[in-house]
């Protein structure tokens, strides 16, 4: 998947999220002003700052997102690409993290909603998950409302990677081991805890939020990432993303789950969507941040996770 | 795109496909998506074997960031890996030396392309262009850092020098030829006629015993003279007049011998001081765009003019301006056309010249005239009905070599 170079200059296409939106495949792409450069094997060609850099202009290191809406045909070709017009509810920003990051679409009670995190709105980069509303017209996307979701824990830093459930409006899976699961509080503008399993699987990295949550027969699943993070001997970081489906049955007890995996053997890659489309499942991808592709699996793999 | 990438996603870690897939991004421009696969292919392929892939696929990652702008820390990064890598081989000084000419680090500039021009002939080359023609780049990397360095004449000789040392491609004629129009020839050689010089004039004509000195660059108003007799009261068309004075070619004729005539340059200084000071006429035009069938009609040129000079830069302008003259209504006894064979790089105007000319009746007389002995900037012409024959018998000297004006002017 591909936004032209006349509309992403070229930079990071990264963590695309995917809905079947009644008889729309909507696909968010999100744009970043860097290069990701990762040297993966014996690492014999690291950047000059490591083997793991964000390549921003050199006069210019914030972080700036863009969103751009795509509809793909049945095909999976593109049929229409708009950039996510924001600017009626956009304010100078604060912080160097600009935009709404890692968006999520869902549409609950018939309105159509990015949900990610932005960080631009304090001077020193708190994070809260925001859920956008975007109104899809024939020549033109834009974000019509924007709520800024406090989170259960006010004191907490950072607040991301939140999995809307797609069959549970104004819901998320906040976190997924233990699993935590959320309601909007639109009056208090803030997230309430209304699940919270009470033991934690053990032996596994920690378990964050990549694709939304989607109902798959009588369970739910969603597809989760786990981050190795490291240093070089120089102390320079590096980092190893994996990937893995979770299955929740009804009580959101989790029954299944994949080993954990990556795509096309990269080491760092991130996704934001899942949609199922007749028998098949539809998993977008971003590779290294630097591109995005449609990756589609035959439901009935995932269906033995569940009966096999 | 879509069959590459299914090949692709079997075997990932090949560094054949990775390298393909990145071109195909970068085809796109898609930098980004490219800059992932060419640096995959660089850490998965075999070393030392792939070599010559991965030092290929290092240029192109700082190809990319090179479009992408504003990220020359980086694009330097990937040109030194590749240096380490294979430092025999010229492209990545090359592109080092471009990134230096951005930086206008010019030493630098200068030594990444003498580094590249050191390097062995080139027996492999890449898979895909990223606009390395020959070892002809690096020298023009070297003459035009030679320049900033202060090594004006190292730069001159090398940007006058490169079209006869290499087959150029079309894009670096153009460059060469606007780098020698920006900086010039350099300081001016003239050679003056004065009357100590009389008895060894080749065609003593009459009144040139009046004649304390003349203000050609090289001869140009005395072999008008001697072409014509020595004629008073002629007319001239002078087309890139410049200083009314100094260098010029048709001062001594108005002031010694009475001609009349118009002048036409496209320097508004020029044409103002010349306006000033003289009585024929200046016009400030742009030679390139005058209809001189009206113009000549307009100012009651006479059908027969004595004296047209040709004398515009870059080559191809004066060209541009010999082929919009309406030979076939006026006729010239004497032509000075300044071809600039020495400075033009596409060593082409010279020839078209001489072809057009003589298709129009004239007669070459002499031709690569030069100030020194090596620079060959014109060629003197006349018509044969409107010269006498004997003069133009005495005056003749066409051979292949080039003619220093003063030998040849004095050589009688």
């Amino acid at each position: 998947m591909i936004v032209p170079h006349e509309m992403a200059h070229g930079t990071g296409q990264m963590n695309p999220s995917i809905l079947v939106d009644g008889d729309k495949i909507a696909v968010n792409i999100r744009n970043v002003g860097y290069v990701l450069v990762h040297s993966e094997n014996e690492q014999r060609f690291p950047s000059r700052w490591g083997p793991l850099t964000y390549t921003h202009p050199e006069n210019d290191h914030t972080l700036r997102t863009f969103n751009f809406y795509m509809e793909l045909d049945s095909n999976y070709n593109p049929i229409r690409i708009d950039p996510v017009d924001t600017s009626k509810l956009d304010v100078p920003p604060l912080w160097e993290f600009i935009g709404l990051e890692d968006a999520r679409l869902v549409r609950w009670d018939g309105r159509l909603y990015m949900s990610g995190v932005r960080r631009d709105t304090t001077t020193n980069g708190v994070g809260r998950m925001e859920l956008s509303e975007i109104i899809v017209t024939d020549d033109k996307v834009r974000e019509v409302s924007r709520l800024r979701i406090e989170s259960t824990n006010p004191q907490s830093y950072c607040e991301k990677n939140w999995m809307p459930i797609l069959d549970m409006p104004y819901h998320y899976v906040k976190w997924s081991n233990p699993t935590e699961v959320v309601k909007v509080d639109f009056e208090k503008k803030a997230a309430v805890t209304v699940f919270t399993a009470q033991k934690a699987l053990s032996g596994f990295r920690d378990f964050r939020g990549s694709s939304q949550v989607l109902p798959f027969g009588n369970h739910r699943i969603a597809l989760v990432h786990e981050v190795d993070l490291f240093n070089n001997e120089l102390g320079q970081k590096d980092a190893y993303y994996y990937h893995r489906f979770l299955v929740w049955d009804k009580d959101w007890n989790i029954v299944a789950m994949t080993d954990d995996f990556n795509f096309m053997t990269e080491r760092v890659g991130f996704s934001c969507g899942l949609a199922i489309v007749n028998d098949k499942i539809l998993m977008p991808f971003g590779h290294q941040d630097n591109s995005s592709y449609l990756l589609e699996i035959p439901k009935i793999v995932l269906e033995g996770l569940i009966h096999g | 795109m879509d069959d590459l990438l299914l090949e692709y996603s079997a075997d990932p870690k090949n560094s054949e496909l990775n390298f393909e897939l990145a071109v195909a991004y970068k085809d796109l421009k898609h930098y980004a998506a490219a800059c992932s696969y060419f640096l995959r292919c660089a850490e998965w392929a075999q070393l030392p074997e792939d070599r010559i892939l991965v030092y290929e696929a290092l240029l192109q990652m700082s190809v990319c960031f090179r479009e992408l702008g504003n990220r020359e820390w980086s694009e330097e990064g990937w040109l030194l890996h590749a240096v380490s890598l294979i430092p025999e081989r010229p492209e990545a000084y090359w592109l080092l030396s471009l990134l230096y000419e951005r930086q206008r680090k010019w030493q630098e500039c200068y030594m990444f392309a003498v580094i590249g021009l050191n390097c062995p002939k080139i027996t492999y080359h890449l898979k895909n262009d990223i606009g390395y023609e020959s070892s002809y780049v690096l020298e023009f990397q070297k003459a035009v850092a030679a320049w900033w360095i202060g090594r004006f004449s190292e730069s001159r000789m090398i940007f006058m020098t490169m079209p006869d040392r290499f087959r150029l491609s079309e894009r670096y004629v153009q460059l060469v030829q606007h780098n020698i129009s920006s900086i010039g020839v350099g300081p001016c050689e003239f050679d003056y006629y004065d009357r100590s010089k009389l008895q060894k004039f080749r065609f003593k004509f009459p009144g040139i015993e009046n004649i304390e000195s003349n203000y050609s660059q090289v001869y140009q108003d005395m072999f008008v003279l001697a072409m014509l007799d020595g004629k008073r009261n002629g007319y001239y068309l002078e087309i890139g007049s410049s200083d009314p004075f100094h260098v010029n070619n048709t001062w001594l004729l108005e002031k010694e011998f009475g001609w009349k005539g118009i002048s036409i340059d496209i320097n508004e200084h020029d044409v103002e001081v010349f306006s000033k000071s003289r009585k024929n006429a200046c016009v400030c035009r742009d030679a390139t765009t005058i209809n001189y069938s009206r113009f000549l009609t307009g100012i009651g040129a006479p059908a027969d003019i004595d004296y047209l000079q040709l004398d515009c830069e870059p080559p191809a302008t004066t060209y541009k301006i010999l082929t919009s003259i309406p030979f076939e209504i006026y006729r010239f006894a004497v032509i000075t056309f300044e071809h600039d064979y020495y400075v033009d790089a596409s060593r082409r105007y010279r020839d078209l010249s001489r072809k057009f000319l003589k298709s129009m009746g004239y007669e070459l007389v002499v031709n690569n005239v030069s100030p020194d002995d090596k620079s060959s900037f014109e060629d003197w012409w006349v018509h044969p009905a409107l010269v006498d024959s004997k003069i133009l018998k005495s005056m003749y000297n066409v051979d292949d070599k080039v003619k220093c004006a003063e030998k040849y002017m004095l050589g009688g």
